[in-house]
């Protein structure tokens, strides 16, 4: 502790606290430009300089807040005349050459230099020779980012956000003194991430939004709080409307989880929201063709069908973890309730387990009972170890990423990194290991063994990982893992899942804690697992063959339920194959794009009874219903999500749907009733009330709970069943296979999200499309001149089922053996080389010219 | 003192040759040291000595090796700043181009000293020749075992490698120069903390001035009494002196700490040119405020030189005569300080450049009416404010000019003319 | 993670220089410097394309090299002449009327400062203090210094590269590797 003075204030502080957050602790306005809490300290543009007695020398008279540390007996000051002076003449100097074209500016309002000026400044700098120019016309960085040169005041928070958060390291300064200019290689930033950070923490208009420009006044704005619906990290994010269409999309310094920044789907693939060819009016299948029909026909029509369909309980229903909370229990419920099934599912890209359905979902319970960790990332992140496994967080959940470089380089935490591609992080690891997706289990079987001391001979593969993860696991107090969708999408997450839970147990055995988190891609696994949207759980992970877990819901919602265990969608295909689904309910999914066998799905569905699609736009499976109902997008309904973190954050609509949309809820009641049934609560509030009631984690978190812009937690459910975990030699005994050798010539095939998209929802913005609008084929230098092939070639990309074709793009750091091929691409209908269960999937690639050379080997 | 110390070979034939060296007594200070010194003695013999730095701030140098961390599991760094590129300062590239041994032997007591086993000589990439001689004095240093593994059979080793600045002047200021070495733009790092405990790749690092280095073999051999007894007792010691501008004799001058800038002016640079009167004299580089002639009998030391509102600064002695221009060199110096500024704080980069175009309007006979108060303005703006001394010292300067020879400036507004050009 | 392009510029013996130069930091970044310096002694100047292979090499962001090879005015990111002159404007020079030395090769050389000439032999800059002001004026053409000048010197200086240039090879001092000494 030391005892300081500030403003004649005597305080008893942390000794080596900054003077900066004391000041801001004391109520006490200090500004700044450079200092920006989440960056290294620069101390450059000396707004925030203060007086410290005795450190009054000749050359030094007044010391940085933002960069000086308390020490015993300091005696500060912030309010002298000396400081007001230096703070005038700071902000003269900058005005000196900073052009004043405030009218034409599109930060004019919300300018920091501005308001900075009106606070602090002299109202107009006494110089009048001219001003610096660099360019008349301002510089086009990339499509979203524009770059007027002359507004800059080489805060530099730019270059540091792009570099020690982003860690993409695209934008830098160049010359120097009063030339300095700040820009990419070649004055572009054309492969940056475009995730727009470097707008959002620039203080002036000299970093300005390309989509945004000139557009709006922020004044003219109406500004709406809600949640990014691309990935789970589930930032915040604040909708600028101007005349109730998009302006913008900006994050807000230290609010959610993702503070100032966003990435680039986030900040600039919302523009879906006012898309002109989302579905207007209902249509239903005439004559072999969809016809727009009244809301009345569309509903009768299917409550035709359904009610016989209901009967039977021969209906499925497969839905987006897109949805908002409200809806997703409202959907289930209505499967479960009014069509006496149990078969619900969400997970539309993962490959059919290759054991029995159950058993991805009995390891999850195990998860979610005990070490699922439900708090803030950050919070987790203090953790003195952090594993990822499967997961590339770069390209699934970029904010995230953002947050474990953080904590990584600033707090140095240990990294571990699992994955199949290279990522940033890897550079920021204490070790990392390449590793095709599907062999997560044997790798996590060996750390388990490792830890407790069985040392058996772990593969080669292994050896380096282990080297350095072993010791760091032994010293370290708190371990945080962190698991991508790579591991979730293999046939084998179910004994990834186990030996997991496993491992977690053997670190939590000896003592240390374990906190689990998921990366999904999606902005609301976590709400549809926990809101049973799974076909062998009710809501709250209460299993539906149990009486008395059914007994609460049955109770509540006055309806018997099917004491059976559904089927999951891979076991609804089967059912539709057979001819034995009378009805298939896909709300706001595509599985023909994106379950892997795209033909398995096509021919599925081409034999469902009656296939009623509900999204907001013609997707490439509601081209094939019977009936399509269009529904709200992102924006256009009220409701909730619940984050990876499990940090549960409301959404705002801008406007009701457009057009003849109506909110999902809407629809699942208007069906019931058409039916004739009553599905209770018709309101999200009343729906999400209604869920806090019958779902223990969520009890608690209605009322003002979640309106704060931070959001609400969720908490560890005491009634799931919690068995998911095996004792580590029974695991041990089960843990299976090595990764099988390939055939010379064969590669294997990796898919996955790429930074631009995610799924097929972003296809829908323009800007997104634009900046990544074609499909490619990543590969590894080596395999690439082995190959006789070079960057940019065209490639045919050859299954034993199918080809596509991309191109090629060569990689340095990328791992032999291995192709990726983002899956986002709708026209690429990549599913077509998968076929279900086969995973990964084995290639050749060959030039597009000349045709395959080698056939795969059968 | 007319005993050369620092510049005794150097009219040798072949006075960089490590034959020449040590036939003159060169690497006996090593040896000595590696057999009778612990690195603690070697740095109480330093701090005994008083040597101050040569490089412009005159920092005690065995009390800055002191700061150095003893924990030897820390990997340490020295970096020799041969930078060199304060206007009017030749001294370093003298020492390196006649007698790079001295300075190579140099970093070696002083990394032994430290416990640094890695050193850069951090040298501005002008100096070719420089470059050239010190890169092969190095090789011969290696083959005689005096660097490398186990130097001459002790535990001790160090490798010295020759990094090339690559034209810019900030580069001398010591964290800049670690930027530059780390291979980022040359730009200050903010202290603390301070390079001794987290410098070149954070670890700890000493960084000295060529000529402060190129002392160290010559304290050793003779003793620290010796070395303070040259010169004032606060600022001893030999120190080479670069005379250049209006001077009958510009040139290299060796002489003892201390002595008046009359003496070094007059005596022996051989004082104004014929007809010529001195005006100004600018005593420690560009960084440093010129002087009146009045002033002239002030000695050459750190105390005598802050007393007089100037500063020793790297000893490059600028004379200016009556028949130049008080504001053209003050456009000129600060034109320098605005082209070399890094442009990492508001107040350097852009009140510089503000006071440059000021000036060049005063010297082309532009100058309006506030012109001398935005001048002003500027220099309390930026002195005190900036990052760095760069700042500093341009602000310092250009006060000091305004102030003592405002008649010229004020004449330059009224006119409207430069009295000279 | 950056694409690899298919064109190389760099020489194998250079890649073997630079990955030698690494070895002498703990960290790639710091061999930037000393590999751009190989990259202009071969090319005369830095394009793009090499900056964007030395970064490639030293597996480094691009953007780092570019800041480099942009702060530090030894580095040419345009082309220059054969013989580089840098006329010292500092203030020993100038006291020395290195003013009017400017306006004089100007004239000689037909280009304004900054300029190349058309047959592509000359480059004329203006640097700061060269650390030769005991010898003032002085300019360094290429590596090598030409101290105490006079208009009459620079003629001679630049008939005898005129001349060097087209193969008759008298020579006054110009060695490429020195420079004319520094008084003592
Ligand atoms: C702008 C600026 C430029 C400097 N240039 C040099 C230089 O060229 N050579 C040098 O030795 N020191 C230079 N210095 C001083 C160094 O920062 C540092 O004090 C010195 O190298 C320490 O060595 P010494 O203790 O041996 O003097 C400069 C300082 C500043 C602020
Ligand atoms: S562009 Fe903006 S953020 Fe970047 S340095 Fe300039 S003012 Fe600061
Ligand atoms: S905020 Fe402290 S110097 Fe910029």
């Amino acid at each position: 502790m030391a005892t300081v003075t500030i403003d004649g204030k005597t305080l008893e502080v942390d000794d080596g606290t900054l003077i900066l957050d004391l000041a801001h602790s004391q109520g006490i306005h200090i500004p700044t430009f450079c200092y920006q809490k989440r960056l290294t300290t620069l101390a450059s543009c000396r707004m925030c300089l203060v007086e410290i007695e005795g450190h009054f020398s000749l050359e030094k008279r007044l010391q940085p807040a933002c960069a000086t540390r308390i020490t015993d007996g300091m005696v500060v000051r912030t309010d002298t005349p000396l400081i007001a002076q230096t703070r005038r003449s700071m902000l003269e100097i900058l005005l000196a050459n900073h052009p004043l074209d405030c009218p034409v500016c599109d930060k004019a309002g919300e300018c920091e230099l501005q308001d900075m000026v009106f606070t602090y400044g002299a109202g107009e700098s006494r110089f009048t020779d001219k001003k610096r120019v660099f360019r008349s016309e301002d510089i086009h960085l990339n499509p979203v980012i524009v770059f007027n040169a002359q507004r800059c005041i080489q805060c530099q928070r730019c270059v540091r956000m792009c570099e020690e958060v982003v860690g993409a390291v695209a934008i830098g300064t160049v010359e120097r003194g009063m030339n300095a200019e700040i820009t990419g290689f070649g004055n572009s930033l054309a492969d940056c991430d475009h995730c727009g950070n470097c707008i959002e923490v620039c203080p002036v208009g000299a970093l300005m939004s390309s989509p945004y420009r000139y557009k709006a006044r922020p004044w003219d704005l109406t500004e709406v709080d809600t949640i990014c619906p691309y990935c789970g990290t589930g930032c915040h994010l604040t909708i600028g409307l101007r005349d109730g269409r998009l302006a913008r999309v900006r994050s807000k310094y230290e609010t959610g989880v993702n503070g100032e920044t966003l990435c680039v789907k986030g900040r600039f693939g919302l523009d879906f929201i006012d898309g002109e060819d989302k579905l207007r009016r209902p249509m239903v299948r005439k004559d072999g063709a969809l016809a727009a029909v009244s809301w009345e026909e569309a509903l009768s029509y299917i409550g035709g069908h359904a009610r016989a369909a209901a009967e039977k309980g021969t209906v499925g229903g497969l839905v987006s973890p897109r949805l908002a909370n409200e809806a997703l229990y409202l959907f289930q419920k209505l499967i479960r309730t009014i069509f006496h099934s149990n078969s619900i599912d969400s997970s539309t890209r993962w490959s059919a387990p290759d054991q029995a359905a159950p058993g991805i979902y009995q390891s999850l319970e195990g998860l979610f009972g005990g070490l699922y960790a439900r708090r803030s990332l950050h919070h987790a992140l203090k953790a003195d170890c952090i594993l990822v496994v499967g997961s590339n967080v770069t390209d699934d959940n970029p904010v995230s990423e953002y947050l474990i470089r953080d904590a990584t380089r600033n707090e140095g935490k240990q990294l571990f990194m699992v994955s199949s591609r290279p990522s940033r992080l890897d550079s920021e690891a204490a070790s990392y290991l390449r590793l095709l997706p599907g062999g997560e289990a044997t790798l996590l079987s060996a750390v388990l063994s490792a830890f407790i001391g069985n040392d058996g001979d772990s593969p080669l593969l292994y050896r380096e990982l282990l080297e350095h993860a072993i010791p760091a696991f032994t010293d370290a107090q708190e371990v945080t893992i962190l698991v991508g969708v790579d591991v979730l999408r293999s046939p084998r997450a179910p004994p990834a899942l186990l030996m997991l839970s496993s491992l977690g147990r053997a670190l939590e055995a000896s003592g240390k804690r374990v906190g689990v988190q998921f990366l999904f891609d999606r902005p609301n696994q976590m709400g549809a697992w926990e809101l049973g949207v799974i076909p062998t759980v009710l809501p709250g992970w209460r299993p539906v063959g149990n009486t008395a877990s059914r007994a609460v819901f049955e109770d509540a919602w006055g309806m018997s339920l099917s004491p059976q265990p559904g089927a999951d969608f891979h076991q609804m295909l089967a059912q539709c194959k057979a001819g034995k689904m009378e009805m298939l309910y896909v709300v706001g999914s595509d599985p023909l794009l994106s379950y892997p066998d795209g033909e398995l799905v096509e021919g599925a569905l081409s034999k469902c009874g009656l296939l009623v699609v509900q999204d907001a736009f013609l997707t490439e499976t509601a081209r094939l219903a019977d009936v399509v109902l269009p529904t709200a997008a992102f924006a256009e309904e009220a409701g909730t999500f619940t984050s990876n973190e499990g940090r549960v954050q409301k959404l705002q609509p801008i406007r009701r749907p457009a057009f003849e949309a109506k909110s999902n809820i809407e629809i699942f009641t208007l069906l019931a009733s058409s039916i004739g049934h009553d599905l209770g609560p018709v309101t999200a509030q009343d729906v999400f009330s209604e869920i806090t009631r019958l779902v223990p984690s969520y009890s608690g978190l209605d009322g003002d709970a979640i309106d704060s812009a931070n959001g609400a937690f969720t908490t560890s459910s005491e009634t799931s069943a919690g068995n998911g975990g095996s004792t580590p030699d029974e695991v041990l005994i089960s843990v299976p296979r090595e990764p099988q050798s390939i055939n010379t010539g064969e590669l294997e095939l990796v898919t996955g999200d790429c930074l631009f998209h995610s799924g097929y929802v972003s296809k829908n913005s323009a800007i997104l499309k634009a900046l990544a609008a074609e499909p490619y084929v990543e590969i590894s230098p080596q395999e690439a001149s082995s190959l006789g092939l070079s960057d940019q070639d065209p490639v045919i990309v050859k299954s034993r089922y199918g080809e596509a074709k991309a191109r090629l793009r060569v990689t340095r750091r990328f791992p032999d053996g291995v192709i990726f091929i983002p899956e986002n691409f709708v026209e690429m209908h990549l599913n077509l080389l998968m076929k279900q269960g086969e995973h990964p999937c084995r290639v050749v690639i060959c030039k597009e010219e000349e045709g395959i050379r080698d056939t795969i080997a059968t | 003192m007319t005993e050369k110390v620092l510049m005794k070979n150097a009219e040798a034939p072949d006075s960089h040759r490590i034959d020449t060296y040590e036939t003159a007594g060169g690497y006996h200070a090593l040896a000595t040291v590696l057999r009778d010194y612990q690195p603690d003695e070697l740095i109480k013999l330093i701090k005994d000595s008083n040597l101050r730095g040569r490089g412009g701030a005159g920092f005690a140098t065995g009390v800055k090796w002191g700061f150095v961390p003893k924990d030897p599991a820390l990997k340490k760094y020295l970096c020799c700043n041969a930078d060199e590129g304060e206007p009017g300062t030749f001294k370093d590239r003298a020492i390196m181009e006649k007698d790079p041994h001295q300075m190579i032997e140099g970093m070696i007591l002083c990394a032994y000293a430290i416990g640094a086993e890695t050193a850069y000589i951090y040298i501005r990439g002008e100096y070719t020749l420089s470059v050239q001689r010190l890169e092969a004095a190095l090789k011969e240093a290696y083959d005689k075992r005096y660097l490398g593994q186990r130097i001459i059979g002790s535990n001790v080793s160090l490798d010295i490698y020759v990094h090339r600045g690559a034209g810019a002047y900030i580069c001398g200021e010591e964290t800049a120069l670690l930027e530059s070495i780390e291979g980022r733009r040359g730009q200050p790092k903010l202290k603390p903390p301070f390079p001794a405990i987290e410098g070149l790749y954070a670890s700890p690092t000493v960084i000295n001035n060529v000529e402060t280095l190129a002392c160290l073999p010559h304290i050793v051999c003779r003793g620290a009494e010796w070395f303070r007894k040259i010169g004032p007792e606060k600022s001893p010691g030999p120190k080479l002196y670069c005379l250049s501008g209006h001077v009958r004799k510009p040139g290299l001058y060796e002489l003892p700490m201390g002595i008046p800038l009359r003496e070094l002016v007059e005596k022996h640079a051989g004082g104004a040119r014929p007809g010529r009167k001195i005006k100004a004299v600018i005593p420690g580089g560009v960084s440093a405020p010129m002087i009146p002639e009045s002033d002239l009998n002030v000695c050459m030391d750190f105390e005598s030189l802050a007393a007089a509102d100037t500063m020793l600064g790297s000893a490059g002695v600028i004379v200016i005569d009556d028949n130049d221009c008080i504001v053209r060199v003050a456009t000129r110096i600060i034109e320098f300080f605005a082209h070399e500024s890094c442009g990492k704080c508001t107040p350097c980069r852009e009140g510089l450049s503000c006071a440059v175009k000021i000036l060049r309007r005063l010297e082309n006979g532009e100058g309006r009416e506030g012109d001398l108060e935005q001048l002003d303005f500027l220099c309390d703006g930026i002195f005190g404010n900036s990052f760095c001394a760069l700042g500093d010292g341009a602000a310092w300067g250009l006060r000091r000019a305004l102030q003592i020879f405002r008649d010229e400036f004020i004449y330059h507004v009224e006119k409207r003319e430069c009295p000279f050009h | 993670m950056t694409a690899v392009s298919a064109t190389e510029f760099m020489t194998e013996d250079m890649r073997r220089e630079i990955k030698e130069i690494i070895k002498r930091y703990p960290k790639r970044r710091s061999a930037i410097m000393p590999s751009l310096f190989l990259a202009q002694e071969e090319h005369g100047y830095l394009p793009d394309e090499v900056l964007l292979e030395v970064a490639g090499v030293l597996d480094v962001p691009e953007i780092w090299v570019y800041e480099i090879a942009t702060f530090y005015t030894m580095f040419n990111t345009e082309p220059v002449g054969r013989f580089h002159i840098k006329l010292c404007t500092n203030v020993s020079c100038l006291l020395l009327e290195a003013g009017s030395l400017l306006p004089h090769l100007e004239k000689r050389l037909g280009i304004t400062c900054g300029g190349t000439t058309d047959d592509g032999l000359f480059t004329l800059s203006i640097v700061e203090c060269l650390g030769s002001c005991g010898t003032a004026p002085v300019m360094q053409i290429n590596k090598t210094y030409y101290e105490n000048l006079s208009t009459q010197r620079i003629d001679q200086i630049l008939d005898e590269l005129k001349a060097q240039a087209s193969g008759a090879h008298r020579t006054i001092q110009s060695r490429d590797d020195g420079q004319e000494g520094v008084p003592a």
